[in-house]
């Protein structure tokens, strides 16, 4: 259960972990019900900002010598942009084929 | 102690701005407008990033996806015309089902995130430059990952190549 809010002021870990919560949730609402496929990519973008964020609040709040929640950071990103130059170009190979990116009419596997 | 204050002010603003363009994005009903929310988001987030300590990787934000991944979605929606508007959910119910998951997912998560004790709870200075721990890191500690995720963006550019390619 959670017990006591954290005070507003300072900002601790908790700030940065519910800020991160919340981006993720919200992006989540967005891939979760939205039908086109450009806009679920920047859903998921949203949801990987969130974890950033968490990833950076450890990184403060357990600062050690390397700084390791920045790096994983750093994966993050590239990891994204990966995922966003190949979601795109099969966003565009599929709307080339059916001339269109709504997600539920692309269901030729579904049987 | 002023540092404090201006973190605690900088924070909220750039929270408080991330959270209106995620809901911007959420309830938009035209891609380009869901596009300028996600630049206000990553934007925001970008902020955040310097309260929370993190200068360098505030710049590369702003630089790969306020810079980069942004263009590539506006060049995606540009490319896909005729679904400028589309309307949200196939049917209400998937629609509220969708929400509900992702607020079940937001209550979990915060209250276990609150319930925790995390040892050594006390912010820890933020005016300090990180850029050359960050790069004494990647070239060290975590030189094995650096050099695969050089791998990964060769091979996803490849493979954009390859599948966005006409026949």
């Amino acid at each position: 259960m959670p017990t006591a809010l954290p005070p507003l002021y300072p900002i601790t870990l908790q700030h940065g972990l519910v800020l991160g919560a919340a981006l993720f949730s919200l992006g989540m609402i967005g891939a979760l019900t939205k039908r086109n496929a450009i806009e679920i990519l920047m859903s998921i973008e949203v949801m990987l900002n969130g974890v950033m964020v968490t990833f950076i609040s450890f990184a403060r709040h357990a600062q050690g010598p390397a700084l390791g929640g920045q790096i994983f950071a750093i994966f993050i990103m590239t990891v994204a942009a990966a995922e966003a130059a190949v979601g795109l170009a099969i966003v565009i190979a599929v709307y080339r084929l059916r001339r269109s990116v709504a997600v539920d009419t692309v269901n030729s596997l579904q049987g | 102690m002023p540092t404090e204050l201006l973190v605690a002010g900088g924070f909220y603003t750039f929270a408080v701005l991330a959270i209106l363009g995620s809901i911007a994005l959420i309830l938009s009903r035209v891609i380009f407008r869901s596009a300028l929310s996600l630049t206000l988001v990553l934007a925001s987030v970008a902020g955040a990033y310097v309260v929370l300590g993190a200068d360098f990787l505030a710049v590369v934000q702003i630089l790969v996806y306020v810079g980069a991944i942004m263009v590539l979605i506006i060049f995606g929606i540009m490319l896909t015309p005729q679904q400028v508007v589309l309307e949200t959910a196939r049917d209400p119910g998937k629609a509220v089902a969708g929400v509900a998951v992702a607020a079940a997912v937001f209550v979990v998560t915060t209250g276990v995130l609150l319930g925790s004790t995390w040892p050594r709870s006390n912010p820890t200075p933020v005016d300090m430059p990180t850029t050359a721990i960050l790069g004494e890191g990647l070239l060290t500690t975590f030189g094995l990952p650096f050099e695969l995720a050089s791998i990964l963006l060769l091979l996803a550019m490849i493979g954009a190549i390859v599948i966005a390619r006409e026949e």
